[in-house]
């Protein structure tokens, strides 16, 4: 084959004949969702003040909150409370919302694998996965239900990638992170709808438990408890000791 | 933002499109590149420096999507069709002028055994008639890295048409 024809055929190849794909914006609510929205825009409003690394062991461990910058200057506790917006197919705003989420990360040198619940079940969880540590924003992520179970109908048309690979929700560390935090995991306050928590309901008898189970490589086992609490209207989020 | 997002999507919508069929040629993979590329973009678009054209932009974080696609699946799934049906269907979607169709199939047999790097060079490359600098500035790479990436790639794709 010549090199013109291979040029040739390469450029036709690069450049098929194609409908455009629809832009989907993420379901916020995979279940019960009518409108769609920018769902990404939930991590974009989160801030990124750092509470201090609040343990480490033996284990080089290490956990912290991730909080709201522009909702607490408490250094204390975690509090995340962010507002979100809602966009039909023509990408007007016909909503918003709120959302109170505590994101949790944790990394160390030998991680085997990391699973969390809510003990009461008044949270969902999302997962990052961050291939990029200098960028926050970078992120990839799935839905997990209470039991930290993959949930696919909270994801919608992304079910099938990611369950698939992660087919538990467990988490799989990437050689290339970061080893400071290998893992993310985002507690979402949710109501007995299902929905996201509003300031409005978020009173104590939502109060909660998020319970992380660590394994080392090494069959050492660890697990973490962060109360989840809420006082007029705005969640904290402190380690149990 | 709302109308920037909605005018952004219909004009490169279309462009994003045939890159992810391009580099993934697997429907179901390119759709959710798409979907997963808008995503990062929208959310990134205060980022977004508008002196630079936006089409490059949104190809940087297309490739970089891909790249972890790959990293994430050891390029395995990279470039499978699914069925038959799906592989006839892409090859019957390239432009066909010059009635050499039925070399489509090995052309896609040779640029599914690139490896990742060079295979989003060389893609990219055809795909826009880029230059090495425009290359080099999507792929955040050095610009001689790109020329060694696309010689690779073209002679491998050389090599790999004549074997057949």
């Amino acid at each position: 084959m010549t090199d013109e024809k291979m040029d040739r055929m390469m450029k036709s190849y690069c450049n098929p004949q194609a409908e455009v794909f629809e832009y989907k914006p993420k379901k916020y609510r995979g279940l019960k969702a009518a409108s769609v929205i920018a769902a990404a825009l939930v991590l974009t409003v989160l801030g990124t003040l750092i509470i201090p690394s609040i343990n480490k062991d033996s284990h080089n461990f290490v956990l912290t909150v991730n909080a709201a910058s522009d909702r607490t200057e408490n250094s204390q506790t975690g509090t995340i409370y962010s507002e979100n917006f809602v966009y039909d197919n023509n990408m007007n705003q016909v909503d918003h919302y709120y959302v109170m989420d505590a994101e949790v990360m944790l990394g160390g040198d030998d991680i085997e694998d990391v699973s969390f619940r809510s003990l009461n079940g008044y949270g969902q969880f999302f997962v990052l996965y961050n291939p990029d540590p200098d960028d926050y924003h970078d992120d990839l992520g799935w839905w997990c239900d209470s039991e930290g179970n993959l949930a696919p109908d909270y994801v919608g048309w992304r079910t099938y990638d990611y369950d698939e690979y992660y087919n538990k929700a467990k988490i799989y560390p990437t050689n290339d992170w970061s080893k400071e935090y290998l893992y993310h995991i985002q507690y979402s306050a949710i109501d007995d709808d299902g929905y996201f928590l509003q300031p409005e309901n978020a009173t104590a008898d939502r109060n909660d438990t998020i319970e992380i189970f660590v394994t080392f490589t090494n069959g050492d086992t660890l697990t973490k408890r962060l109360n989840v609490t809420y006082s007029d209207g705005v969640m904290s989020v402190e380690e149990i000791r | 933002m709302k109308k920037n997002i909605e005018a952004y999507v219909a004009a490169h919508g279309l462009a994003l499109t045939k890159l992810c069929l391009s580099l993934t040629n697997n429907r179901h993979d390119a759709e959710d590149l798409y979907q997963t590329t808008w995503e990062k973009a929208i959310r990134n678009l205060r980022k977004y420096d508008d002196a630079r054209p936006f089409e490059k932009w949104l190809f940087t974080i297309c490739v970089n999507t891909y790249r972890d696609r790959v990293r994430r699946y050891d390029n395995k799934k990279i470039l499978q069709f699914s069925t038959d049906e799906e592989q006839e269907r892409f090859l019957s979607s390239v432009p066909d002028e010059e009635g050499d169709r039925d070399e489509y199939l090995a052309l896609y047999s040779a640029v599914k055994k690139l490896k990742p790097s060079l295979r989003e060079a060389v893609v990219l490359y055809y795909f826009r008639d880029y230059s090495v600098a425009e290359l080099a500035e999507i792929l955040n790479i050095p610009a001689g890295t790109v020329k060694s990436r696309l010689s690779a790639a073209r002679a491998e794709l050389r090599k790999e048409l004549s074997d057949d």
